[in-house]
């Protein structure tokens, strides 16, 4: 919950979605981020949630929870 | 999955041009950039070509272009490395590098080329391109051909930059890469700052000046001169077909980085050279910028500030331009397409951009009013602007 919040604001911060987003926004679809803006955020991430992520940890990320739940998935390995 | 056949993926969405009524692309044009200029017959004013200065028709120009077909014919049919490479070309090459205070420049058939071209000539895929959020589609399409790390920065600010060269492995070779003009929004690059950050975290810089060439700096320079920078130590590119009036792209810099381009960049190397009434052209508006840039200038300033003042005072919304260029804020595609509709039907040609060209409901019409309009032209469009706001 508390990563999903997290997600929520670097997406606030990083690109121009500025209404409300939900966790279920599909990035491309609902929030319309292209591949610039998706870098932008995990970016944002590496740095907020001290960590690295590769080009593995990025894919089937589709919605807003996704990307909280792979946060959540890598803080515990 | 379900498999999308290849109709279906090469289909294009004409929704909104059927909901408008109204295609704003590929306008049929049958004249030069006169003012008025012609399309279907009809007078207009254009305030959609990037002729900034207004030179692209200028019979100075045009008689240029003639003695060079007189000498050279139409096309070398060849490349630069082969037998297309004149002494006009090399000749054109020297005065671009002089008017630019850089060591070397090559000139390519396009500005689009020498963006995509560069980097997949200079970039290895270990090496990490830092790029503006809104960095135009030929530095993007180069990048990524790379296969390179890639970490964009939020659009023109130097703290977000600074944090991203931090990350930066310093084993790695990275490179800044940013525009001088964002022409949607006609902001400008903190040119200096971001150079000042290159040195700082030893980065190599790339500017596309293709809307500050011939527009910005005291003497028409661009962005380099705008930002009192010398002895540049990076790449600087450029089109030649905005100010400039012609067309064909450059690069240009230290000997060292452009001697390599020379011999390994495939978009110079493998493309048909540019032809030689476009370098003539080239040559002649150097000239011409070298005597006439202020008067040139003084209008072309003249004109923005006419049209934007209009719109402000009626009520448009427009970005913080600080460039000759006034850009109105469109909303979604639909609105963004019906208000260009509207200045057409008056006689008034404009560029509208739509998503993906911008964001999604962030539509954007832009206004470009080149030295060559005549007055009573500007106030007739500014008229036309005031009265279509009331709408």
């Amino acid at each position: 919950m508390e990563n999903l919040e997290k997600v929520i604001n670097l997406i606030r911060e990083n690109t121009d979605c500025k209404g409300e987003i939900l966790p279920s926004d599909n990035l491309v679809n609902d929030l319309y981020l292209d591949s610039l803006d998706k870098l932008l955020i995990i970016n944002a991430a590496e740095d907020v949630f001290s960590i690295i992520l590769e080009g593995e940890d990025l894919r089937g990320l589709n919605t807003v929870a996704d990307i909280a739940e792979r946060l959540n998935k890598l803080q515990t390995v | 999955m379900e498999r999308v056949s290849f109709t279906e993926r090469m289909a294009v969405d004409y929704s909104v041009v059927e909901k408008t009524g109204f295609n704003p692309y590929y306008p049929e044009i049958q004249s030069a950039l006169d003012d008025p200029l012609v399309i279907e017959g009809k007078p207009f004013i254009d305030l959609a070509s990037n002729n900034y200065l207004g030179l692209a028709n200028d019979p100075r120009l045009c008689m240029a272009a003639r003695a060079a077909i007189d000498k050279y014919g139409i096309s070398m049919c060849g490349t630069p490395i082969a037998s297309g490479y004149s002494d006009l070309f090399r000749k054109v090459e020297i005065l671009l590098s002089e008017f630019l205070g850089l060591e070397k420049t090559l000139i390519y058939p396009s500005c689009y080329q020498a963006n995509n071209g560069l980097f997949t000539a200079i970039m290895k895929n270990d090496d990490v391109a830092l790029v503006d959020r809104c960095a135009h589609s030929s530095l993007m399409e180069g990048i990524k051909a790379t296969g390179c790390k890639i970490r964009p920065f939020l659009h023109n600010n130097i703290d977000h930059l600074e944090m991203q060269l931090k990350k930066v492995d310093p084993s790695s070779t990275s490179f800044v890469v940013t525009e001088s003009v964002f022409s949607t929004e006609g902001s400008i690059a903190p040119f200096r700052d971001i150079y000042e950050m290159c040195l700082k975290y030893s980065a190599i810089p790339v500017i596309d000046d293709s809307h500050g060439i011939g527009v910005l700096g005291e003497s028409g320079r661009g962005i380099l001169e705008h930002a009192s920078i010398n002895e540049y130590r990076g790449y600087y590119t450029a089109s030649m077909g905005k100010a400039l009036g012609n067309m064909g792209g450059i690069i240009s810099g230290p000997e060292e980085y452009i001697g390599y381009l020379k011999y390994f960049s495939s978009h110079l190397v493998y493309s048909t050279a540019i032809l030689p009434s476009i370098l003539a052209g080239i040559e002649k508006v150097i000239k011409i910028i070298n005597l006439e840039f202020r008067a040139l200038s003084r209008k072309m300033w003249k004109y923005r500030d006419m049209i934007t003042r209009a719109c402000l005072e009626s009520g448009w919304s427009l970005t913080e331009s600080i460039t000759p260029i006034t850009s109105l804020r469109g909303g979604d595609s639909g609105n963004t397409l019906q208000i260009a509709k509207m200045l057409y039907e008056k006689g008034i040609l404009t560029t509208p951009f739509i998503y993906p060209s911008v964001g999604r409901n962030d539509g954007r019409i832009r206004l470009i009013a080149g030295a060559n309009l005549k007055e009573e032209s500007i106030a007739a469009a500014t008229s036309i602007l005031r009265q279509l706001n009331q709408w």
